[in-house]
């Protein structure tokens, strides 16, 4: 059975070129902003959940504040952001995150190496 | 005539042995046998006729000389019918016999003309007499006119010299006068009053004290033969009237001076304008030691009395005048004490007054002459609009590199409108800088910010559009133009994304901390922010990116390059060439910055790294680029300076930094 990864970002250039990097492999699901991907991390339990941090309705932090501890361990964290001087990201850090990957990326493809990496661990 | 004159009648007497005689019509006939009973008769009481009757010598001898002796005016008749010739003789040489009478016939007539004659001779003597007696009573008379005209004359001659005296005196207090009024201090008053004082003997050096609540105790006396003044803490009981032995004043002057005091003579002087100036009652004295008898003291009061007013008036004059020029003097200190400079100014920019910020010259010019050293007075000058509108307007004016805030205030002294303003230069160039720094700060951080939301904004997209191009790259068949296209794509993004993050790094300036740095990749970060302003010009860029590492911070070091080269742009008003060259050798890297504008004119050039000099006023310049960038490049140790020649046209800009070591 495939790993599940969950993609949460607003933009939906990011969410399509990451799907489409990590679709053969894995199963991706979608959320545009961050109470939908609450509601799809409860309902699909991915292995590996992708958090922009700035987006509408819930952010990137406030989606790990809300999730369970017990949902919450089952899965990787990654963090993106484009502004690296985030609001939130100390907070962040303090809930716990496994991997801060800046925006933009340099290269998709060591993007899915790192990912891949993450999730065999 | 003469019959009149006598009063008593004419005395016959009939002297000796004698026949009845004739009664003579008013003539009294006395008889007298003896000599001797005529003393009984008063024989001073008109004329006389003395008829002596003898015979002999012996007879007659013995009337004729009692006759003789006692009867000054008789006349005297001899009856003698039988004396001899030799003794007729004898008798008429010895007495004064006027007649002769031998026998009784003659006798009738010789009385008669005795009497008559006797008569004349009587009113002859009275005559004389009245005469002598008015004569006496004239010359009495005569005696007393002299002696009142010389009483008179005498008078007049002390009058003379009295009002001699008394002209003198006032010549004297005259002199006196303005001798006093040519005193300009206490000292001079006394060493005036004391030169007057010396005609008096047994007398001391003169003081004078001055004593109120506020002024305290003021007191010129002499001191070694010097004239002194002195104002002391000390509080004497001055007396206010008249005082022959001011005992409690000299015994707090000889504890005071530390010098005994003799009996001393106060006579208080009244200075009221002093007064009324201070608003409150001065006692003020002017004493003087002495050993004047008591007749002397009368005499030394009445001449000090009347130098008294004068005296007064002197010292309430100068007393006035030291106040005056003591707060006149508290003003003109305060006035220098200001920090900021302050100047009067007429309408024609003359300086009337300043304080010594504003010149340490004594004489003053046009105010834009002394104190902005110009020719003409400064643009924007309020002096004239404030003295029209009569009211305080306030303009910044740039004078000798610094910033005023210039305040006119107009000074009203009567109801006519003012004609002189008091000028306040406040420097604001540091405050003005600071609020400019901050503005500047502000307008950073704002772009910081505004920059940041953009590059969030923008790398989302952006971060979609690389990844999704680099997916399907791969996905193209290899040497496609496909790919080509796609790679195209690739490289736009990344372009984009550095711009994005330059931009980032330019408008954070976050990492505050000098590292080294290539200053050819600074200006090639910098270049993209700069499109819009050297679209206009041909431009050419020289770099030598391998040799030129430098140790700067670098977001303001790009704001230096940015700031050159804006400058430099903003200077070429047409199309024009922009050179920038980087290049180096041992010890410096130097950015030079070329444009072919219309260059810098000789006057501008020493103010052209002042802060706040701007010829960019009308477009909102601040006159703080290029201090600022000379304060960075400082802070580098670097320098920068530009020349223009005329070979080349425009200006050069140098920067020059120290290579980096290691």
């Amino acid at each position: 059975m495939k790993k599940k990864i969950l993609v949460v970002d607003d933009e939906p250039l990011v969410r399509r070129s990451l799907k489409r990097i990590l679709e053969g492999s894995y199963t991706v699901y979608e959320a545009e902003d961050g109470l939908k991907g609450l509601n799809l991390w409860k309902e699909h339990q991915p292995d590996l959940v992708i958090l922009d941090v700035l987006m509408p309705g819930l952010s990137g932090p406030q989606v790990l504040m809300e999730i369970s501890q017990e949902e919450r361990k089952k899965a990787k964290v990654v963090l993106i952001s484009a502004y690296s001087g985030e609001y939130d990201l100390d907070k962040a850090k303090t809930l716990g995150f496994d991997l801060f990957i800046p925006k933009p990326f340099d290269d998709v493809f060591r993007i899915r190496a790192v990912l891949e990496k993450l999730l065999e661990q | 005539m003469i019959t009149k004159l006598q009063e008593s009648p004419t005395n016959l007497l009939i002297c000796g042995e004698a026949p009845q005689v004739p009664q003579f019509l008013g003539v009294d006939t006395h008889r007298f046998t003896h000599s001797k009973k005529i003393k009984d008769f008063n024989l001073s009481q008109g004329p006389l006729v003395a008829a002596v009757f003898a015979d002999t010598y012996a007879e007659a001898k013995e009337f004729l000389d009692f006759l003789s002796d006692n009867v000054a005016f008789a006349t005297l008749v001899l009856v003698s019918p039988k004396i001899q010739m030799s003794e007729l003789i004898q008798i008429t040489n010895q007495y004064q016999i006027s007649r002769w009478v031998q026998n009784m016939t003659d006798f009738k007539s010789v009385i008669s003309e005795a009497v008559s004659n006797s008569e004349t001779i009587f009113n002859r003597g009275l005559l004389r007499r009245e005469l002598t007696s008015q004569m006496r009573e004239l010359e009495h008379l005569t005696q007393d006119l002299e002696n009142l005209v010389l009483e008179r004359t005498q008078h007049i001659e002390t009058s003379r010299l009295q009002e001699e005296e008394k002209l003198n005196r006032i010549r004297n207090v005259i002199r006196f006068i303005k001798e006093l009024s040519l005193c300009i201090s206490l000292e001079e008053i006394l060493v005036q009053v004391r030169r007057d004082l010396k005609r008096f003997p047994r007398l001391g050096d003169p003081f004078i004290i001055v004593q109120s609540q506020t002024r305290g105790l003021i007191l010129s006396h002499f001191k070694g033969g010097q004239a002194v003044y002195e104002q002391r803490e000390a509080c004497l009981s001055v007396p206010d009237d008249l005082s022959y032995n001011a005992k409690e004043l000299t015994l707090q002057l000889a504890n005071l001076l530390g010098r005994p005091f003799a009996k001393t003579i106060v006579i208080p002087i009244e200075v009221k304008l002093f007064s009324s100036l201070i608003g409150e009652e001065v006692r003020a004295v002017i004493g003087v030691e002495n050993s004047l008898s008591e007749k002397e003291q009368e005499d030394f009061i009445d001449f000090v009395m009347e130098r008294l007013q004068p005296i007064a008036m002197t010292v309430d004059r100068f007393l006035l005048e030291e106040d005056l020029t003591r707060s006149s003097l508290r003003w003109e200190k305060t006035f220098d004490g200001m920090r900021d400079p302050i100047a009067i100014i007429d309408s024609e920019f003359n300086v009337l007054r300043a304080n010594n910020k504003f010149s340490d010259k004594v004489s003053l010019g046009k105010c834009y002459e002394v104190f902005a050293e110009k020719k003409s007075p400064c643009e924007n000058c309020p002096l004239h609009n404030s003295l029209e509108s009569q009211s305080t307007l306030s303009e910044t004016i740039k004078i000798n590199g610094r910033l005023y805030d210039v305040h006119s205030h107009p000074i009203k002294i009567t109801d006519e409108g003012a004609e002189t303003v008091v000028h306040q230069y406040v420097d604001v160039t540091q405050s003005r800088e600071l609020y400019l720094r901050l503005l500047q700060n502000e307008k950073m951080s704002a772009i910081g910010l505004l920059a940041g939301n953009i590059a969030h904004e923008l790398n989302n997209p952006l971060t979609g559009l690389g990844s999704l191009a680099q997916i399907l790259k791969e996905e193209s068949p290899p040497e496609s133009s496909l790919r080509q296209d796609l790679d195209e794509i690739v490289k736009a993004t990344q372009r984009s994304q550095l711009i994005i993050k330059n931009l980032l790094d330019f408008s954070q300036g976050q990492t505050n901390h000098n590292q080294v740095i290539s200053l050819s990749e600074l200006v090639t970060r910098t270049m993209p922010f700069l499109k819009t302003v050297i679209r206009l010009h041909r431009v050419s860029i020289e770099l030598s990116p391998n040799l030129d590492k430098v140790v700067v911070e670098p977001h303001l070091m790009q704001q230096v390059i940015f700031n050159l080269i804006n400058n430099a742009c903003q200077a070429m008003k047409e199309k024009g060439k922009l050179d920038v060259r980087v290049f180096a050798n041992e010890r410096t890297v130097t950015l030079e910055v070329q444009d072919s504008g219309p260059g810098i004119s000789e006057e501008l050039k020493e103010k052209i790294f002042e802060p706040f000099f701007t010829t960019k006023t009308k477009e909102g310049g601040t006159g703080l680029g290029l201090s600022l960038t000379k304060k960075i490049v400082e802070s580098f140790d670097g320098k920068i300076e530009f020349y223009s020649n005329k070979e080349t046209p425009g200006v050069t800009f140098r920067v020059s930094l120290p290579v980096a070591q290691g």
